[in-house]
């Protein structure tokens, strides 16, 4: 690494060292033109499904800071469903009033939180003059029926103070089998107010898509506006001299392909984020110790991080854990 | 889907995790009172907007909590209340809090002021009560010259001039035959109005009128009041029954010239 040159901040503080940045993806944009949709045309819900560290969680972050940015007034929230041996009314409503930044989240009745709830809400869309609520459920494979009556009964008492609830339920494939058992049980009143739209969470599965996140790379500025692109950061001397992560993008994803061929695993590639970002920011952080005008990734160095990423120890765990459920 | 953005390079940019972050608070409502309100409207709207326990309550704002779980902590009196906490859960300024009670301390005159709520039934209606309105000598409402009234509009039953169970519990209803007391607030979506300026402003002039009036605690001799009697000296009463409008000159002189009422 190259101490001379003049970086505007230190790289310890850069948002991809410390991991807070969000890249956007394929997936991601098919999910921003869903709820785009929803707030225009007040669909009140949708499911999202994806595998396992595929991004879901990522996306979440995304497209509450993108809705933030883009609709500064609308109230987004987020929870985390946990799973729980039997489903409580006081823990639904705490965490919904965890999400919703109150500062008491427990300590009353079921009936006192749930209007100390809709209070809330209902304060800070009154103040920001937006009637529009965002939740986003996480993880929402782990919501029982008598939770999503909770939810529906808050949906309602929202409605009835003018203000709409839009539910973005994200979660892993189980949650199509719940709305499939709803539908089959006649529980229209969840699966029209939260499940009406579905999207199907994907990872990275061509050339063509990690070319367009990495571009997001060499575009993208820290701090905003000063010119300083995440790749000319990390590697001044070598994007002086032209390199451009988005040419990376073919022998990075032949390099996925490898691991993936070669460690036999099943089914076609799709990259998730988690592993496609590990292997950027391991590039990012190896590669500037390496940092020269005649710098050059290679395949051998792709081939490096993508054994970094632990892309295929962790698609060998999954696959051991099936086997052994399926056995 | 999504390949319109695909192809928007405007969307591939990476957002990063900073954010502000939100403090937690309580669910505040400045804009549904008006400056001057008492500090037992101004907790019993914000405990009908967040449904504390009267233990958390009393731990918000109470300088000693345990009084609020056993008998009840007196409003009349400011340092009884942790008013910094109090202006922070509201989300007021911290002005809105000054004429929120009787007195500041204790008072040797305070026994003149009621225990029980005394109210004037279209300001309650409306969601607005003055500390004014706790003063026995205080008769008439100075904008709608209705008479005070005490106990529930329904039922009778008396309501304490305390921080307690009750206003924790069944804020801005009675607990006994369960009217609500400020309709405006009931159904969905409900809220209040604060009073217009040149109603707020009155009440202004009557609490300073009230404050000069008593006096400073411990000032035994205030000709303001008949000591025997609890009542308005004459001179007092003279300001009090003269017509609204010289009355209200004579109460915003008193702002004025800060003299005393002897």
């Amino acid at each position: 690494m190259d101490h001379t040159v003049n970086r505007p901040v230190s790289v310890d503080k850069h948002p991809l060292t410390l991991r807070k940045y969000r890249i956007p993806t394929p997936s991601i944009a098919a999910l921003r033109e869903l709820i785009d949709e929803c707030l225009l045309l007040y669909v009140t819900g949708a499911a999202i499904e994806g595998r396992p560290r595929i991004g879901k969680s990522y996306a979440i972050e995304f497209m509450r800071r993108d809705l933030a940015k883009r609709y500064p007034k609308m109230s987004v929230y987020g929870i985390r469903c946990k799973k729980s041996q039997a489903p409580s009314e006081n823990a639904f409503f705490s965490a919904l009033l965890h999400a919703a930044n109150h500062a008491a989240t427990a300590g009353s009745s079921r009936t006192a939180l749930r209007g100390r709830l809709t209070h809330k809400i209902r304060q800070v869309a009154e103040t920001n003059d937006d009637h529009r609520v965002v939740l986003f459920a996480d993880e929402a494979q782990n919501l029982r029926e008598i939770e999503y009556e909770w939810l529906r009964e808050v949906h309602d008492d929202l409605e009835m103070d003018e203000l709409r609830l839009f539910v973005f339920l994200v979660g892993q494939p189980q949650l199509l089998a719940q709305k499939s058992a709803f539908q089959a049980q006649g529980k229209e009143q969840i699966v029209a107010r939260f499940m009406i739209e579905e999207l199907h969470f994907r990872g990275l599965t061509s050339a063509e898509e990690c070319a367009a996140c990495l571009s997001a790379y060499d575009r993208a500025e820290y701090p905003p506006g000063s010119d300083w692109s995440y790749t000319r950061f990390f590697l001044p001397q070598a994007h002086a001299a032209g390199l451009r992560l988005e040419q990376e993008a073919a022998a990075l994803w032949a390099a996925f392909e490898d691991a993936h061929i070669r460690a036999n695993l099943s089914g076609d590639l799709e990259i998730p984020m988690k592993y496609f970002t590990t292997a950027v920011e391991a590039a990012f952080l190896i590669g500037m110790n390496r940092d020269a005008s005649t710098f050059k990734f290679n395949d051998e160095f792709w081939a490096q991080m993508v054994v970094k990423s632990r892309y295929v120890l962790a698609q060998r765990a999954g696959r051991v854990l099936l086997s052994s459920i399926t056995a | 889907m999504g390949a319109a953005l695909l192809r928007d390079p405007s969307f591939w940019q990476p957002l990063t995790l900073d954010l502000p972050k939100v403090a937690r608070s309580y669910c505040a409502r400045p804009e549904w009172t008006t400056p001057g309100e008492s500090a037992w409207m101004l907790l019993s709207k914000f405990s009908w907007c967040n449904r504390l326990t009267i233990t958390q309550l009393a731990r918000l704002v109470a300088k000693l909590p345990d009084e609020a779980t056993t008998h009840g902590v007196d409003l009349r009196r400011a340092d009884r209340l942790n008013v910094g906490a109090l202006v922070v859960a509201l989300g007021s300024p911290a002005t809105s809090s000054q004429g929120a009670f009787c007195v500041e301390q204790r008072h040797h005159l305070l026994w003149l002021a009621a225990t029980e709520l005394r109210y004037c039934p279209e300001c309650l209606r409306t969601g607005f009560h003055s500390p004014i309105f706790q003063w026995r000598f205080f008769v008439r409402c100075p904008i709608h010259r209705m008479r005070m009234r005490t106990g529930c509009p329904r039922c009778g039953a008396s309501v304490p001039y305390r921080l307690g169970a009750q206003l924790a519990d069944c804020p801005l209803r009675c607990p006994y035959c369960h009217a609500v007391w400020v309709p405006c607030l009931q159904p969905h979506a409900g809220r209040c109005s604060p009073l217009n300026p040149q109603q707020a402003d009155a009440f202004a002039q009557w609490a300073d009128y009230l404050t000069h009036a008593i006096g400073p605690a411990g000032h035994r001799l205030s000709a303001a009041l008949d000591r025997s009697t609890g009542r308005l000296s004459a001179a007092c009463r003279r300001a009090h029954q003269y017509q609204t409008e010289k009355r209200f000159t004579y109460v915003s002189t008193l702002t004025t010239h800060k003299q005393p009422l002897h």
